[in-house]
């Protein structure tokens, strides 16, 4: 797991693995004509990459650790059921079909990182309302509006 | 005089309904606190996609316009800036709501920007024609450097490190090159069947700009929000002479949002403030500043607006966007096949004519709408983040997938934009990424014809490097990071004084 410490030296030490990533895409076993302007590109994000380490480094040296860890730690894990449910959303969409996958998505958040209890039946129902409703707007604009047809899978 | 030619076009009923949509959705949507107007029109270009290029930017422009000024509802009523651009809204706005007077401060926002944006849509309409003479000029070499000034001055001016500013947009260009040498037609980094088409335009937009939006909002669930300012009886006539009677502050926010809306990348953001810093220095009761003094508000606002028109100059002209929302309208005008430039105005002259004159129309129809919401936007105030972050989120797929009606599409919006939530932790900004993205053809392309031109006569080298446009864009470039890189330094050198 990511330390949130030294925010700076992990976005550097990132940055590096996807140049150095981006660079051995660009330049192993490729053609050299078609791969030209991904290698330049390449060679300049390694090189970018190079002095934001450099940079972190040096500001590692003079600063002392960032004391953000708490809050950003907090942060990923409000975020991380809502990134669960997305997950889940995509994954199903295209098998049960967008329009159902859709509203239980929409759902989900609204339990989810709502203020009400999940047993509350009458929030219950408010939230089911609310997320029908929205669904239904989506179905009226695209499905007959635009004739954008999203795949219905097992049920639609 | 083509913009008067063709300013009927506005007034069919389709197009008046599209700018009272556009504007009540814009203000809307600027309004709510943690949406910003780029995310905004990012999420309204797939419906543009099935409309006439005229409707669709007419629907934009509308948008543009209206989240700016509508970001100042929550600025004012809750002390939370809708956008960026409205933190010097804030500064007195809420002020004056403490002291019961909301509703006339709204009142200001919506008078005064709607004279700054009229100002701004007049420099558009008599700078972008000369603007365009000149690219008549520009042959591959300076095409390509002109994209990347683009995406130079995005990611330097305003990125708090130039170095992540960059990164940023060279990533974006690394993207762009997902899917087929635009020469040789060989494919490159297919290493799934959901890239073989590459990324299209629209689905880095909402996946860079909406998707992270989303997960943000989700972080606001649960904390405490903002106290929310009742709304006062104020009326608005009453308003509108005070309003008028402060000539200066009303000059000097349309004049700093014109020029900072026309230099590239600046954005709204600094317009406001540059403008509210302006109007305190030259006023006779500074200390008044932060206390509820209107024309804080009235010169912000003001700029606000006035930055609109001013900021699709570069970008009608030369590709390169005045502001992020200019750089997402950038793609709507791609995906209906307006490229940028000289050719603009004469091939298609009509619809672009069209498009600004309805800017014309957007702002009075932002003024007639916000008076109106003046007294009558506290319930946008309560909307939870959750419910917005659920409704972007199933609006970002379905219009994801509307482009191309492809599943895979809406897979690549989902990985682009959960990796932009975690690269924003990470001090990597988006709007450097989506013109990236936007403009990496246009370079390609251009970087290649250049190559084979200069191979062929005096060398690469002295193609690239030779000529006075490329010159001068080149000599840009370097200045804009190098002021980029001296404006950093001196603002840490400022915060370990104070510290």
């Amino acid at each position: 797991m990511m330390s949130f410490k030294n925010m700076e030296l992990n976005s550097a030490l990132i940055s590096l693995l996807v140049a150095i990533g981006f660079s051995v895409l660009s330049f192993y076993d490729t053609d050299p004509e078609v791969y030209l302007f991904p290698r330049i590109i390449a060679v300049a994000f390694l090189g970018f990459s190079i002095v934001l380490l450099f940079t972190a480094l040096k500001s590692q040296k003079n600063d002392s650790a960032s004391s953000t860890d708490g809050d950003e730690e907090n942060c990923f894990i409000t975020v991380l059921p809502g990134l669960i449910v997305g997950i889940i959303y995509l994954l199903t969409m295209d098998i049960i079909g967008f329009y159902v996958t859709s509203y239980c998505a929409f759902l989900a958040f609204l339990i989810i990182y709502g203020k009400r209890k999940a047993t509350d039946v009458p929030a219950f129902i408010k939230k089911s309302l609310v997320a029908a409703c929205f669904i239904g707007i989506l179905y009226l604009l695209f499905w007959q509006g635009l004739n954008v047809r999203t795949p219905t899978g097992w049920i639609f | 005089m083509d913009f008067i030619n063709y300013f009927a076009n506005v007034f069919t009923p389709y197009h008046l309904l599209l700018l009272f949509g556009g504007t009540t959705a814009g203000l809307i949507l600027g309004a709510l606190p943690g949406l910003s107007p780029t995310m905004a029109v990012a999420l309204v270009i797939p419906f543009t996609f099935h409309m006439e290029p005229a409707s669709g930017l007419i629907l934009l422009g509308a948008m543009y316009t209206a989240t700016v000024a509508g970001g100042a509802i929550s600025a004012i009523l809750v002390n939370v800036p809708g956008a960026p651009a409205n933190i010097a809204t804030a500064l007195d706005g809420h002020q004056m709501a403490k002291k019961g007077r909301a509703s006339e401060a709204l009142h200001y926002c919506f008078l005064s920007s709607f004279v700054g944006g009229i100002f701004g849509i007049i420099i558009l309409i008599f700078f972008t024609p000369p603007l365009a003479e000149l690219a008549l000029k520009f042959g591959p070499t300076e095409l390509f450097w002109i994209a990347i000034l683009g995406i130079t001055v995005i990611g330097t001016i305003g990125s708090k490190s130039v170095v992540k500013g960059l990164m940023a947009g060279l990533f974006g260009l690394a993207i762009s090159t997902i899917g087929d040498n635009p020469m040789l037609g060989d494919q490159r980094f297919v290493y799934s069947e959901h890239m073989e088409s590459g990324i299209h335009i629209v689905v880095a937009l909402i996946g860079l700009f909406a998707m992270p939006q989303i997960l943000t909002l989700l972080e606001e669930c649960g904390r405490p929000s903002g106290h929310l300012m009742g709304l006062s009886e104020a009326k608005w006539f009453q308003s509108f002479l005070y309003n008028i009677k402060r000539v200066k502050a009303l000059v000097i926010g349309s004049i700093v949002g014109a020029v900072v809306g026309i230099i590239p990348g600046a954005g709204g953001q600094i317009a406001g403030l540059v403008a509210y810093d302006q109007v305190k220095k030259t006023s006779k009761n500074p200390e008044n500043y932060g206390q509820g003094e209107p024309d804080g508000i009235i010169a912000a606002e003001s700029a606000n607006n006035a930055m609109v028109g001013p900021s699709l100059v570069p970008l009608l002209t030369l590709s390169i966007p005045g502001s992020p929302t200019a750089a997402v309208l950038l793609g709507g005008l791609l995906i209906h096949g307006l490229f940028p430039g000289p050719d603009l105005f004469t091939l298609h002259g009509e619809v672009i004519w069209t498009f600004i004159d309805s800017l014309i129309v957007a702002q009075v129809f932002m003024l007639i709408i916000g008076l109106f919401l003046s007294r009558h936007s506290g319930w946008v105030m309560k909307v939870p983040p959750h419910y917005m972050a659920a409704s972007i989120l199933v609006l970002a797929v379905f219009g994801t997938y509307s482009i191309q009606s492809s599943y895979s599409d809406v897979l690549l919006m989902f990985i682009l934009g959960v990796t932009m939530y975690f690269a924003n932790k990470l001090g990597f900004s988006a709007a450097p990424m989506v013109l990236g993205v936007i403009l990496g053809p246009i370079a390609e392309n251009n970087f290649l014809q250049g190559k084979l031109i200069g191979e062929a006569t005096d060398g690469v080298a002295v193609y690239f490097f030779s000529g006075a446009i490329n010159i001068t864009l080149i000599v840009g470039i370097v200045a804009s990071v190098a002021y980029s890189v001296y404006a950093n330094h001196k603002m840490k050198q400022r915060e370990a004084r104070k510290a």
